[in-house]
């Protein structure tokens, strides 16, 4: 028996009646709960989805929707809404909840709303309980993480909690599945229980001072049953987006308010604290609540000015270590398989165009691509094993002291390490900032975070010129290379952010406050699935957009067909043709523009196609080395060290060369995506535009200028 | 295979990825015109 039952047997058994008959149309269901209660674990669990989860606030930045069919084979469908600790909401993330309850957004108002509180922190989240339950939606609370507060010696009396509250309340263990059928129960019965309605004690002299408000709010189209709540919300904003017969009399009732004593500002918050204080000490036994917890003394190490921020760079310094030393070996098995299909598919068919098509633009393009897997999956599994558990909030706090001082919100910290993954959700996740400018420079800089798209250009790059040895017996250079990579890409966000933050985006940084979770032991399904989950994406992408444009730029490197004079070795008759091949002729057209930086026409039409998305740089190299290489069997990197100037006959790649291409890669804004999410989240319209494009024009000439000086830098150690 | 039947496969291959391809920036365009439709912005390029 779960912990979920054990809480729910030792405080009274909850009686859930059998559920109606199944009516035709779904039952819509929200989840709406503090941030980090597990309310997307509990969709996981109620849906049987995989949306994301993660142990920190504010991984659910928009509403994401699932379904299951109850026991009485009625659709139930889910909504997951992002966290919000109040519905006085204060980021754009907290308002997609109260917009939807209150019945502005464009779905209708759910039929039952399930409040997801945590058990472990039930005095904080007991605030949102009791604003809900005053919406009067039919509701249900899952009491969750139920183990982990009677772990900590917490004892929850279920039964007086239901109680007080007026609505059911099922303990649930979300990430054991504990306590989940007896919630679809309770979910399938709430619509036919009695509405819930407000708990707390209003004084007197309140009620009377807020009626005219509440009236005016039913008369402006607030449902009556949330016209309560409403007011009270208004009273601590009085410029509301009502008519002015609300806005009258909301001012009218503070003065009211002012007149009799009490502060409009703070009088919701006194009334709910001092109700929730009541309700704590009737519900909650807390014997050791005053005792420090393991978490406490872990704290303690992990969260100090110089261990801390020592342990952090340690921790970075072993992923990158890792995703080299690991990965080694599955990328020699794919890369062998990847060859190996290549010769079989060459020899078994004939000499030709699909031939070619086949090995040098399918099996060089996208197998170029897919080589880096391994590393994406090692990757994804360590950023999955720092966010759950819990040790990524612990990071934000380290860093906040370093973001506030470029004028960076500490609440940037996640969005800058989702950036790891991918700029396209990371730029979404800046939505749990509050203000329009810390938010916007946050945007301006996360696409300088290396992605996982870039990982394939920099291990090609660094696996093929950077030498294979070891710094004091064990640190792997290629490792280093690559955790500086990273480095050169965070340390420029925090400058870029400071330099936004005293010009186009001037303003006063406001402090964190940030809730650190406990610290969990990953759970290997989770961390499996995140990592599959990942890498499928990166095996899809690879199989989609990457092939066709492989197809393209193989088609682009082949043709036109030019005569080649006869007695000519196998080896110049391709370059010839590559040479005059349509992506020849445009890489010499554009190859002035990045001689400077020690590029030849190749690496310049690649880094064009590459527009795309910046895995396609790799995909084109292994196209045009296909098409017009000479060294049959070779690998890409192989290639690439043998590629020599057809006019001096000294090598094309050099180590210069490829930090140079790294360094244009760290900053460099190549990602069609990015570009239409910063769009968007940047205000949408023109503004979005303009916003994007100016984030474009600064990296691309930070990525020119980088590269540029890695080259004159280079010249100037006779390293060039 | 015969050298017809290689071009004919290389033709459909490329002309489908390359369709693929236009297909995947008209949808990028769409989607920021209905962004753009969605943020309140008019013809003349006006946002509220």
């Amino acid at each position: 028996m779960g912990a979920a039952s054990d809480a729910a047997r030792a405080t009274g058994s909850i009686a859930v009646p059998p559920a109606p008959r199944a009516p035709a149309s779904p039952l819509r269901v929200a989840l709406v709960g503090n941030p980090n209660t597990g309310k997307s674990t509990l969709f996981n669990a109620l849906t049987g989805m995989r949306q994301r989860v993660g142990n920190f606030a504010g991984v659910t930045v928009e509403r994401v929707e699932g379904s299951y069919t109850g026991a009485d084979g009625r659709r139930v469908s889910v909504l997951d809404l992002p966290g919000a600790y109040s519905l006085d909401p204060h980021t754009p993330d907290e308002a997609i909840a109260l917009d939807l309850l209150a019945g502005r957004a464009d779905v209708p108002v759910p039929d039952v709303v399930v409040i997801v509180a945590d058990a472990l922190h039930l005095e904080r989240n007991l605030y949102l309980v009791s604003q809900l339950i005053e919406l009067g939606l039919p509701a249900v609370v899952a009491l969750n993480q139920i183990d982990a507060a009677t772990k900590r010696g917490l004892q929850v009396d279920v039964v007086e909690l239901i109680h007080e509250l007026g609505v059911t309340v099922v303990p649930t263990v979300a990430t054991k599945g504990e306590g989940i059928d007896r919630l679809r129960q309770a979910i399938a019965r709430a619509p036919d229980l009695p509405v819930p309605s407000r708990r707390m004690p209003v004084p007197r002299v309140a009620e009377q001072a807020l009626r005219p408000v509440e009236q005016a709010l039913v008369d402006d189209g607030v449902p009556p049953a949330a016209a309560g709540l409403e007011a009270l919300l208004h009273l601590t904003a009085p410029g509301t987006d009502h008519g002015p017969a609300v806005h009258a009399a909301v001012v009218a009732a503070r003065s009211q308010l002012l007149d009799a004593g009490l502060n409009p500002e703070s009088l919701e918050a006194e009334l709910r604290y001092g109700w929730i204080t009541g309700v704590m000490h009737r519900t909650v036994k807390d014997p050791d609540g005053q005792e420090h917890t393991t978490s406490d003394r872990v704290d303690r190490l992990l969260l100090h000015k110089v261990w801390g921020m020592l342990i952090f760079l340690a921790l970075m310094g072993i992923v990158f270590q890792a995703v080299f030393f690991w990965a080694a070996p599955m990328q020699e098995a794919v890369e062998s398989a990847l060859g190996w299909a290549g010769t079989q598919v060459g020899s078994a068919m004939g000499e030709g165009d699909l031939q070619s098509l086949i090995v040098d633009g399918v099996i060089a393009g996208v197998g170029g691509v897919l080589v880096f897997l391994p590393q994406i999956a090692i990757l994804f599994l360590f950023i999955g094993v720092l966010e759950d558990s819990g040790y990524m909030a612990r990071a934000a706090f380290l860093m906040d002291r370093y973001m506030r001082t470029v004028g960076l919100h500490g609440r940037s910290f996640i969005p800058l390490v989702s950036g790891f993954a991918c700029a396209v959700p990371a730029i979404m996740a800046t939505r749990t900032i509050e203000r329009p400018r810390d938010r916007l420079a946050t945007i301006m800089v996360v696409p300088l975070m290396s992605c996982s798209a870039r990982l394939p250009v920099y291990t090609l790059l660094i696996g093929a010129f950077v030498p294979a040895m070891h710094i004091g017996g064990f640190l792997d250079l290629h490792g280093l290379v690559l955790l500086g990579m990273y480095l050169l890409g965070t340390v420029s966000a925090l400058v870029v952010a400071f330099f936004f933050r005293r010009t186009l985006l001037r303003g006063q940084t406001q402090p964190l406050i940030l809730e650190l979770p406990p610290y969990r032991i990953p759970s290997p399904r989770a961390l499996a699935t995140t990592v599959f989950h990942r890498s499928s994406l990166f095996v899809r992408r690879a199989g989609t957009v990457i092939l066709a444009l492989s197809i393209v730029i193989w088609a682009l490197a082949t043709y036109p067909r030019s005569d080649v004079p006869d007695g000519i070795p196998d080896e110049a008759v391709q370059e010839m043709q590559l040479a005059n091949s349509f992506l020849g002729r445009a890489g010499h057209a554009i190859a002035p523009a990045v001689a400077p930086l020690g590029f030849d026409w190749k690496i310049g039409v690649s880094i064009v196609s590459s527009f795309a998305a910046r895995e396609v740089f790799v995909s084109a190299m292994g196209t045009i080395y296909g098409v017009g290489g000479s060294e049959d069997g070779a690998g890409l990197p192989e290639k690439l060290r043998a590629e020599r100037n057809p006019e001096t006959g000294a090598p094309v790649y050099t180590l210069a060369t490829a930090i140079g291409l790294m360094v244009f890669y760290v900053f460099a804004l190549m990602c069609m995506s990015t570009v239409a999410i910063s769009i968007r989240e940047a205000g949408g319209g023109w503004t979005g535009v303009r916003w994007a494009a100016v984030q474009f024009g600064y990296m691309l000439a930070l990525a020119y200028l980088g590269a540029w000086l890695v080259r004159i830098g280079a010249g100037a150690f006779g390293w060039a | 295979m015969s050298p017809v039947a290689q071009t004919v496969i290389v033709v459909l291959l490329v002309a489908g990825a390359a369709l693929y391809v236009a297909r995947k920036v008209w949808l990028s365009v769409a989607r920021a015109r209905r962004e753009r439709n969605a943020a309140g912005c008019g013809a003349d390029g006006c946002c509220k």
